[in-house]
C-alpha cells in the first residue's frame, strides 16, 4: 500500500509536469523536448508501476474492504455503534443517535462505485500513458507538429485519470484501508 | 518518419478502449480470480466478490496488439507520410473514443 502510494505521488507530480511542459508546444515552442521526453518515461514507468501495484493489492481491497465493510450492512452498524460507545467512553460530546442500517449503507456505497469508475479511468489512462511514450520516442510533435493534436489530447488524459485516481484511492482509504491481516 | 507509427498508435488506443468494455458490453467470457478460493476461472459473469478486472485488462491489451499490428503491417509499405485529414481524424477518433469509453463506465457505476 505504501509503495502503491509513493508510486501515485511520483505519477500525479510527473503528469501534470507533463502536462504543463506540453503547453508551450501549442504556442510552437519546443525549447524543453529533450526534458519533456524524459518526463514522459517518468510518466510511462510511474503510470505502469502503481497500475500493477494497485492490481497487487486489488483482492485484498476486495475482501477485507469491499466484501467484508463496504458490501456489509452489518459490519457498518457494528462499527457505528462501537464509536458511539468509544465516544461515550472517553467522555467526549454525545454523538447523535447512530443512523438506522439502511442509511448508513447508502452513504457508503457510493464509495465502492467511485472505485469501481476509478479502475476503469485508470486502465484507460495507463494506456494513453504507454501510447504518449512511444509516440515521444517515434513521432515527436518537433517533428511532426500534426500530431500535437494527439499528443497534448493523451498527455491531458494521462493527467486527469492519474489525479482522478488518487484522489478516488485517498477517498476509499479515508473510508477504509486494506490494513493488516488479523 | 515512418507514417505507420501514428496509425498503429491511434488503433492500439482505440481498440484497446474498444476491447475492453466489450466483455461488459457484450456479456463475453472473460478469466475472473476468486480471492476468496485463490482460484482463476472463466466466465461471463460472477458473483460480487471474484475480480473480472483482470481478464477485462487481457481483453483490452490482447485486442490492441492483435489490430495494431494488422494496421502496422497493412500501412508499413505507404511511402507518404498521414495527411493533414488522416493526423486530424487520428487525433479525434483516439480522443472521442476514450472519452465515450471513460463515459460509459461512469454512467455505469454512477453512485
Amino acid at each position: 500500500m505504501i509503495c502503491h502510494a509513493i508510486s501515485a505521488a511520483v505519477l500525479v507530480g510527473a503528469t501534470t509536469h507533463h502536462l504543463l511542459w506540453c503547453r508551450h508546444y501549442l504556442r510552437g515552442s519546443y525549447g524543453r523536448a529533450k526534458a519533456e521526453q524524459r518526463f514522459a518515461i517518468i510518466c510511462a514507468v510511474a503510470f505502469v508501476s502503481t497500475f500493477a501495484l494497485g492490481n497487487l493489492l486489488y483482492p485484498t481491497y476486495k475482501v477485507r474492504v469491499r466484501a467484508e465493510y463496504f458490501d456489509n450492512p452489518q459490519a457498518i452498524a457494528e462499527e457505528v455503534k462501537l464509536r458511539a460507545a468509544n465516544h461515550r467512553a472517553l467522555g467526549l460530546a454525545p454523538t447523535p443517535t447512530p443512523t438506522p442500517m439502511t442509511t448508513v449503507v447508502q452513504s457508503l456505497s457510493p464509495i465502492a462505485h467511485l472505485f469501481d469508475i476509478k479502475e476503469h479511468w485508470v486502465a484507460l489512462g495507463c494506456m494513453a500513458s504507454v501510447a504518449l511514450l512511444i509516440l515521444s520516442r517515434k513521432l515527436h510533435p518537433k517533428d511532426e507538429p500534426r500530431v500535437l493534436a494527439l499528443y497534448v489530447g493523451l498527455s491531458a488524459v494521462q493527467c486527469g485519470t492519474a489525479w482522478l485516481g488518487a484522489i478516488v484511492g485517498l477517498t476509499t482509504a479515508s473510508f477504509r484501508a486494506v490494513g493488516a491481516p488479523v | 518518419m515512418k507514417p505507420n507509427v501514428f496509425y498503429g498508435v491511434c488503433t492500439a488506443i482505440i481498440a484497446f478502449a474498444l476491447f475492453y468494455t466489450l466483455p461488459i458490453y457484450a456479456r463475453l467470457p472473460r478469466t475472473f480470480y476468486d480471492p476468496l478460493a485463490r482460484r482463476w476461472f472463466v466466465a461471463s459473469t460472477a458473483p460480487p466478490v471474484p475480480m473480472g478486472y483482470l481478464g477485462q485488462i487481457v481483453w483490452g491489451i490482447s485486442g490492441a496488439l492483435v489490430a495494431a499490428g494488422l494496421v502496422m503491417l497493412l500501412t508499413s509499405r505507404a511511402k507518404r507520410p498521414p495527411s493533414e485529414r488522416a493526423f486530424a481524424l487520428g487525433a479525434a477518433w483516439t480522443l472521442t473514443t476514450i472519452a465515450i469509453v471513460l463515459g460509459y463506465f461512469t454512467w455505469n457505476n454512477w453512485p
